[in-house]
C-alpha cells in the first residue's frame, strides 16, 4: 500500500490571491525516495507541508484523491492530523538554527515528540533521546542534549533536527531543503545520514532547488514550476534525457567545469539556444590590478586570516573558495580596505592601499566596488532604485538620470524601475540593481562576496552571464568569493582554496579542481554531489 | 543524567550568572550615586538660602536654624557637605523633614506598604489580564481577536485617573460593590489597582499577542507542529517564552506607570501611601522628603532593571555567555 496517494491537489491562498499548487498528483510507496525539484515559488514546499496538514492559515486545499495510508485525508480534522504528524511523517526543514526552538534545549525538542505520541514512558524519555542523538551520529549525546541550538555547529544541529523528526519512528520522512544552509562537506554527511535512514526502510520525500543533491538519493523526481508538475520520472531518465524545455533549462543553468565560457541562461536566437558562448574576455597579464601579500587579520585574539597572498589581473576572475569560517569574507574586507590587516599589505593599481589612512583611500575607492550576497541589506530602505544607483555618481542629481538609465539598461533592467523601492523587487532584480550600483563609478575591480548564493538557479545563471558580459566589455577584474565549487569553476580563471584562514592550494581552476594536490581540496571536491547529465 | 538536564539547567546556568549579576549591581550603585548627587545639586540650585529651603513651611526658630546648619554641615565648604551627605545616605539616614517634624526614613517606611500593596496588586491584575487576553486570542483570526485588540488599545490609552473616576462611577456610586475611598481590606484595593493595572494590561496584552503571533509564524513553530503537539502546547511551551522577551522590555515603562500612577490613583481614591507623601512634599516644597523620594524611585528602577536584565538571561540562553 502506498503511504501517500494524492491526485489533482490544489492549494490556494484566497486572501493573497495565490494559487500555490495547481493540480499536482503524487504517490509515495513504502521505502521509496521521491524528490520534488523547483525554484522558489514553484509550490514544492507548500505541496510537502500539505501532506502533513500544515499548509498554513487561510489556505484552501482540494484534491480528487488524498489518501494517507489508505485513509481519506480530506475528511481529517485537526486531531487526525496531529496523530499523523511525527508518528506517520517526520518533517525536516532547512537550517536547524531557526527550525529548532532557540530557547529550548535540543534534548527537550526531541523529547517533545516522544511525549506527544507516548513513544516511551516518561521515565525512559531521556535515555531514548540520547539513543536517538547517538543514532544520527551526534557525538557526546549527554552534553549535546543539554545544549541549545546555537551552541551546536550547523551539521550537529541538522542531525539533532533529524533525530527529532525520526523520534517516533515514522515510515515517511519529509525533508524540505535539508542541506541548503550547510557547507558542502557537512551536506555530504547529512545526505549520507538520510540515505542510511532510507536503507533502513524509511520512505523519503526530498524537496530541493538543487538537482545535484536530489540526483544522488532519489528514485523518482518531480520537476515543479508555478504550482504544476512539469516533468516526472525516474531520476536518471529525467536528468539524462529531459523531455521538457523547462527541465532542460534548469539543467543547463547549473554551472560547472563543462559550462566555462558559455551562457548558463537560454537566449532566444530564433529558437531557444542553450549554452551559447559568452563574449571573449581578454586578460591583461601585465601588472596586477590587485595584489595581496601575506595578509593576516585577527578578530580580538583569534587569527581569521593567516598569510594570504594572491594577485588579480585586469579582466581576470580569481575565485576564493572555502567553507564557512574559512576567512573568505574577511579577505574581501581586507581587499576593500574596510579592515586593517595586522600584517601584510594590499596594493591597488600598483600603489599601496591597505595601510593608508581612509582620507587618502577615499578618492580611489571608485576603483574597487563590492557586490554582496544579500543586496537588500546593503540598500538604504528609503532610497529608490534610481537614487541607489545614482549615489556613487558625481555631479548634480539631475545630470545623473541619464547615466542611471544607461546603467539599468546595461544590467538588463527596465528604466522605469528607477522610481521603485528595492523591497518590491525580486531577488534577481535586486542583485542586478546592486551590480548597476557597483558599476556606476566605473570600477576596475569587483569584489563579489557570494553574489548568487541566495538566488534560484535560473536567476543565478542570468546574473553569472551578466557578470561575464560586463567583464568582457570593460576588462573588469573579479574577485569571486563562493562556497559553491561549481559556480567558481564556471566563472574563475584562477582559484584560491582557503581553510581556517590559510590558503591550502591555489592555481589555475582546472588544475586545482581536476588535479587537487591538497587533502582538503580533495575532500571538498569529493563532497560535492555530482549531477549526471549529458547537457 | 536525569530528565532534569533536558529541561532545566540551573546548575550550569549559575556558573555563568555571577559575572553579569556583579556587573549590573556595580552599575546600579553608580546610578544611585548619580541620583543622590542630582538631588543634592537640585537642593543647592533652589533659589534662596539653603536653610530657608530646608525649613520650607516648617516652624522657623533660631534653635532650629542652628540645628539644620549642624545636621547638614552648612557652615562648612560644599565638597565637605556633599561628602557628609553621601556618608549619611550610606548609613540609611535620609535626613529629617522640618515640615512634618519627623525623620524622612520613618515617614517613608510608614507609608511604603500601602503603595507597594497597590502597585503589586495592580501589576498582578495587569499581567493576568494581559496573559489571558493574549493566550486566548493569539493566532486565531476571529472577531474575538479584533475585540481583544480594540479593548487593549482603549485600556492602554486611558490614563489611570480617568480609569479611576470611571470605575468609581460604575462600581461604587452606581452598583455600590466597592468602597469609594480609604484603605480597609482587599475590597478597597480592587478599584484603585484596576485603575492602575488597566493601562498595563492594555499595552502588555498587545505586545504579548504580537510576540506570540510572530513566534507562531517562525520555522521552529512549523517543526513543533510537525511533531504532532497540540496548538495549546505549542503556545505554552514554545511561543510564550518568545513573546515574553519583548514584554519584559516593557517592565521599565511599567514601573514608571505604577510609580507615577500611584500618586494620582491614591489621590483619586483617598488612599494613604507614598503618592500622598510625594504630592504633599512637592506642593509644600519639603526638600528632604522630595530628595528621599528621588532616591527611592532611583533604587526601584535600579532593582527592576537589574531583575529585567537577569530575566533576559533566564529566558534567552543565547544571551548567556557561550561556553
Amino acid at each position: 500500500m502506498s503511504l501517500i496517494e494524492v491526485e489533482d491537489l490544489r492549494v490556494t491562498f484566497p486572501k493573497a490571491g495565490v494559487e500555490a499548487v495547481r493540480g499536482v498528483s503524487l504517490s509515495i510507496a513504502e521505502g521509496e525516495c521521491v524528490a520534488i525539484v523547483g525554484e522558489s515559488g514553484s509550490g514544492k514546499s507548500v505541496t510537502a507541508r500539505t501532506l502533513v496538514g500544515l499548509t498554513g492559515q487561510g489556505a484552501t486545499v482540494t484534491a480528487s484523491r488524498f489518501d494517507v495510508r489508505g485513509r481519506d485525508a480530506r475528511r481529517f480534522g485537526p486531531r487526525d492530523w496531529r496523530r499523523l504528524r511525527g508518528r506517520f511523517a517526520g518533517l525536516v526543514l532547512q537550517d536547524a538554527l531557526v527550525s529548532l526552538d532557540p530557547l529550548r534545549t535540543v534534548g527537550a525538542e526531541i523529547a517533545e515528540v516522544l511525549a506527544a505520541h507516548d513513544v516511551v514512558p516518561r521515565a525512559g524519555r531521556t535515555e531514548k533521546v540520547l539513543e536517538l542523538l547517538d543514532a544520527v551520529g551526534v557525538p557526546e549525546p549527554e552534553l549535546r542534549a543539554a545544549q541549545y541550538p546555537h551552541q551546536l555547529s550547523g551539521g550537529l544541529r541538522q542531525r539533532a533536527l533529524i533525530a527529532s523528526a525520526i523520534a517516533a519512528d515514522p515510515p515517511l520522512l519529509i525533508a524540505d531543503e535539508p542541506t541548503t544552509a550547510l557547507d558542502v562537506t557537512v551536506q555530504a554527511q547529512i545526505l549520507r545520514l538520510l540515505a542510511a535512514r532510507r536503507a533502513e526502510g524509511t520512505a523519503l520525500l526530498m524537496i530541493s532547488h538543487d538537482l545535484a543533491v536530489v540526483s544522488s538519493i532519489a528514485d523518482r523526481v518531480l520537476v515543479m514550476k508555478d504550482g504544476v508538475v512539469v516533468e516526472e520520472g525516474p531520476t536518471n531518465r529525467v536528468l539524462s534525457a529531459p523531455e521538457r524545455d523547462y527541465t532542460r533549462l534548469l539543467l543547463a543553468a547549473v554551472p560547472s567545469a563543462a559550462s566555462r565560457g558559455t551562457r548558463l541562461s537560454a537566449i532566444a536566437t530564433g529558437g531557444v539556444s542553450l549554452r551559447a558562448p559568452l563574449p571573449e574576455r581578454r586578460i591583461d597579464h601585465g601588472s596586477p590590478v590587485v595584489e595581496a601579500r601575506g595578509l593576516t587579520a585577527e578578530y580580538g585574539r583569534r587569527r581569521v586570516v593567516d598569510d594570504v597572498s594572491f594577485e588579480v589581473h585586469p579582466g581576470e576572475t580569481v575565485g576564493i573558495v572555502g567553507e564557512s569560517g574559512s576567512g573568505k569574507t574577511t579577505v574581501a574586507r581586507l581587499v576593500m580596505g574596510l579592515m586593517k590587516p595586522v600584517a601584510g599589505q594590499v596594493w591597488l593599481d600598483g600603489s599601496p592601499w591597505s595601510g593608508l589612512p581612509e582620507r587618502e583611500r577615499r578618492p580611489r575607492r571608485s576603483v574597487i566596488q563590492v557586490i554582496s550576497q544579500n543586496p537588500l541589506d546593503s540598500f538604504d530602505p528609503r532610497y529608490t532604485v534610481g537614487r541607489l544607483v545614482a549615489e556613487p555618481l558625481g555631479g548634480p542629481w539631475k545630470s545623473r538620470a541619464a547615466r542611471v538609465a544607461e546603467l539599468l539598461e546595461r544590467v538588463g533592467l527596465p528604466a522605469d524601475l528607477a522610481g521603485r523601492h528595492p523591497r518590491g523587487l525580486s531577488g534577481g532584480q535586486r542583485q542586478r540593481v546592486a551590480i548597476a550600483r557597483a558599476l556606476a563609478p566605473r570600477p576596475r575591480v569587483l569584489v563579489c562576496d557570494e553574489p548568487v548564493s541566495a538566488l534560484d538557479v535560473s536567476v543565478q545563471a542570468q546574473v553569472l552571464d551578466l557578470l561575464g558580459e560586463i567583464q568582457a566589455a570593460d576588462g573588469t577584474a573579479l574577485i569571486f568569493i563562493s562556497h559553491d565549487l561549481g559556480v567558481v569553476h564556471h566563472i574563475s580563471d584562477r582559484v584560491v582554496v582557503m581553510r581556517e584562514g590559510r590558503v591550502v592550494e591555489d592555481g589555475h581552476v582546472d588544475e586545482v579542481f581536476f588535479l587537487p594536490k591538497h587533502e582538503y581540496t580533495k575532500e571538498l571536491l569529493g563532497a560535492v554531489p555530482k549531477l549526471a547529465t549529458t547537457l | 543524567m536525569s530528565t532534569l538536564t533536558l529541561t532545566r539547567r540551573r546548575g550550569l546556568a549559575a556558573a555563568g550568572w555571577i559575572g553579569p549579576v556583579v556587573r549590573r549591581l556595580g552599575a546600579g550603585l553608580v546610578v544611585l550615586w548619580v541620583a543622590a548627587t542630582a538631588a543634592y545639586v537640585a537642593l543647592l540650585l533652589v533659589p534662596g538660602d539653603t536653610v530657608d529651603v530646608l525649613i520650607a513651611d516648617g516652624v522657623d526658630t533660631p534653635q532650629r536654624r542652628a540645628q539644620i546648619i549642624t545636621e547638614w554641615g552648612l557652615d562648612r565648604p560644599i565638597p565637605h557637605q556633599y561628602g557628609d551627605y553621601l556618608l549619611r545616605l550610606l548609613h540609611g539616614d535620609l535626613g529629617r523633614s522640618y515640615v512634618l517634624q519627623r525623620d524622612v526614613a520613618e515617614i517613608l517606611s510608614s507609608q511604603i506598604w500601602p503603595t507597594v500593596r497597590l502597585a503589586l496588586t495592580a501589576a498582578a491584575f495587569g499581567v493576568v489580564i494581559a496573559l489571558v487576553l493574549a493566550l486566548t486570542t493569539a493566532g486565531r483570526r476571529s472577531w474575538t481577536t479584533g475585540l481583544a485588540g480594540f479593548s487593549e488599545l482603549t485600556a492602554a490609552s486611558i490614563p489611570p485617573f480617568l480609569a479611576g473616576l470611571l470605575l468609581l462611577a460604575v462600581f461604587s456610586f452606581t452598583l455600590g460593590w466597592f468602597p469609594v475611598s480609604g484603605d480597609r481590606g482587599f475590597a478597597s484595593l480592587v478599584l484603585p489597582a484596576l485603575a492602575l493595572g488597566l493601562q498595563i494590561a492594555g499595552a502588555l496584552g498587545q505586545v504579548l499577542r504580537e510576540g506570540l503571533e510572530r513566534a507562531l509564524e517562525e520555522p521552529f513553530a512549523v517543526t513543533a507542529r510537525s511533531r504532532g503537539i497540540t496548538e495549546w502546547r505549542l503556545v505554552a511551551r514554545h511561543a510564550l517564552r518568545h513573546a515574553l522577551l519583548p514584554a519584559v522590555t516593557l517592565t521599565g515603562w511599567f514601573v514608571g506607570v505604577l510609580l507615577g500612577g500611584a500618586i494620582v490613583v491614591e489621590a483619586v481614591f483617598g488612599r494613604p501611601g507614598l503618592g500622598q507623601i510625594t504630592l504633599g512634599a512637592v506642593t509644600g516644597k519639603d526638600m528632604p522628603v522630595v530628595m528621599a523620594v528621588i532616591m527611592f524611585a532611583a533604587a526601584i528602577y535600579v532593582t527592576v532593571s537589574t531583575l529585567v536584565d537577569l530575566a533576559y538571561l533566564a529566558i534567552d540562553p543565547r544571551l548567556r555567555r557561550s561556553r
